[in-house]
């Protein structure tokens, strides 16, 4: 209960003085202030619409793997501090001194482009901050959904984009299959999260071929169902198998940038826009570890609020697998479908999709506890 | 072979399969500058799939969701060592309100943005200058009703 005690405890502190002795007493300085990480919050009082309500969830006794596909985690974050296994850079070209296989998984160098084309910053930062939504470790209130996780780091983009092979790779990489020229992974995920989108418009064998083999070894394939504003799933979130997810804005609707199709696995919270109402969760963002340049344009590593995507709504349905499989370690992807009526409900549908039906993820504490 | 995945946004490359989407009348098209004519690269684009492509053939500029939504509402998006530009257009435009009704944000608020002297925002006339804007200001952003796509310009996500 250590774990909840501490995040009740800096929860109390958002909203005033907290005396401690022998028990917390909170002074109620600004009744304003807001609970940074309104996701989780499980009181159904304060709850936003769309919290996953998580907070009083106690990780179970296994520690579990959640394999981050993405532009590369930064190792010496504090968010992520003890929190990294050793990961593997699956980008098969090297560009700009990064890349062409190796155990350095740390994202592209500060202003990198490839060639003439230009990225913004916020591709070096992407695979950190999806890491620390899965398994944050507090600092600063980053807290993950589930601490206890370990996260494998794969860097499978940079500047210069990415290949479906190499995806496929990283695929098989983390769930402990060989991968040739590539050392074998001694940390296999039972959780694969890809914050991507943007392949065919129908999984290409390749890649179904890399998702099943995943599968097959226990591991569950999580993907952002992608921004493309209301149009269909697109690789990797449209792959058989695969738990796509959607984005939601705090009070329970789906976000405009977020794809609409009725083979969408599930909805939780994107962030979006800030809300127009008196209430806790009105700013409508995902607190994330990143980067902020200082006024002289030196990089920070910070805590902000600020995410906004289905890439921030998939670790969110990741880190919540992996607290699912903290206490219930044996279950398998193929479990997925007989359970997951359990935390889910239901989301307004959008009448540009009639046959879609969305469910967001809710987790009540008593299905974790009944099944401890 | 190249595949244009990308986190947060779906490159210029989508366009083919999803132009002929009815859904793309009853919306706005957030659209990027790109570097300079290569004219054999948008030949190339129109030519092929997406996975026959390469990244580094196209030129367009890469941004996130989360920046999309942060440029306009007034913070500097740096691309490398340039700062990304964005093409507004006024409050009392209907497609400006289409637009920012995606986003969620106030055409209003995002045009008092824009008049602040240290704004990256652009303020264009109408939509008619829009590419105008996203051309000259690259790297840059803006919207069209429909996909404008050309050596120059293309949609972003």
């Amino acid at each position: 209960m250590v774990q909840t005690a501490l995040k009740t405890a800096t929860r109390q502190a958002r909203l005033g003085w907290v005396i401690c002795l022998g028990v917390c007493l909170t002074l109620p300085l600004n009744t304003q202030a807001r609970n940074v990480q309104w996701y989780f919050e499980a009181d159904t009082a304060t709850a936003a619409p769309a919290s996953m309500k998580t907070e009083p969830i106690e990780p179970g006794q296994a520690q579990v793997v959640v394999a981050v596909i993405d532009s590369g985690v930064l190792s010496d974050h504090p968010a992520l501090t003890g929190k990294l296994l050793p990961g593997f850079d699956m980008v098969s070209d090297a560009q700009a001194g990064v890349g062409g296989r190796s155990s350095n998984h740390a994202p592209s160098p500060k202003g990198t482009s490839c060639g003439q084309r230009m990225v913004s910053s916020s591709f070096r930062t992407h695979g950190t901050e999806v890491a620390s939504i899965v398994a944050g470790n507090g600092h600063q209130e980053m807290w993950g959904v589930n601490p206890n996780a370990m996260i494998l780091p794969i860097r499978v983009f940079g500047p210069c984009g990415m290949t479906r092979e190499d995806l496929a790779d990283s695929i098989r990489w983390a769930a402990g299959l060989p991968v040739a020229g590539v050392p074998m992974n001694r940390s296999p995920a039972k959780v694969i999260n890809i914050s991507i989108s943007g392949g065919a418009t129908e999984c290409r064998p390749a890649l179904q071929a890399a998702v099943d083999e995943a599968i097959k070894q226990g591991a569950f394939v999580v993907a952002a169902a992608g921004n493309n504003f209301q149009r269909a799933l697109v690789e990797p979130a449209n792959c058989e198998g695969v738990i796509s997810v959607g984005a939601l804005s705090a009070d329970n609707r789906i976000e405009n940038y977020s794809a609409l199709d009725p083979r969408t696995t599930i909805y939780t919270v994107g962030g979006g826009p800030a809300l127009r109402v008196s209430t806790p969760w009105a700013d409508n963002k995902l607190r994330v570890a990143t980067i902020e340049l200082s006024v002289l344009g030196a990089e920070q590593l910070v805590v902000a609020d600020k995410a906004i995507g289905t890439s921030f709504a998939a670790p969110l349905v990741s880190g919540f697998l992996s607290l699912w499989l903290s206490h219930r370690p044996n279950l398998k992807p193929t479990d997925w479908a007989s359970h997951v009526h359990q935390f889910v409900r239901s989301v307004p549908k959008l009448a540009k999709c009639p046959d879609c039906t969305p469910q967001g993820l809710v987790v009540p504490e008593s299905i974790l506890k009944a099944q401890r | 072979m190249k595949v244009m995945f990308k986190p947060l946004r779906l490159g210029v490359v989508l366009i083919a399969s999803l132009a002929a989407q009815a859904s793309w009348a009853d919306s706005v098209v957030w659209s990027c500058s790109r570097s300079e004519p290569q004219p054999e690269v948008f030949e190339k684009l129109r030519a092929y799939r997406i996975e026959d492509l390469s990244a580094k053939d196209d030129d367009g500029i890469v941004i996130t969701l989360s920046d999309l939504y942060n440029a306009y509402g007034g913070q500097t998006i740096n691309m490398g060592r340039a700062a990304l530009t964005v093409c507004t257009l006024p409050s009392n435009d209907p497609i400006q309100g289409a637009a920012m009704e995606l986003l969620g944000y106030s055409p209003k608020d995002v045009e008092a943005v824009a008049q602040l002297a240290t704004s990256k925002l652009v303020l264009v006339p109408t939509i008619h200058r829009m590419q105008k804007c996203i051309v000259e200001n690259h790297p840059a952003i803006g919207f069209f009703e429909n996909v404008v796509e050309n050596a120059r310009v293309g949609p972003c996500f």
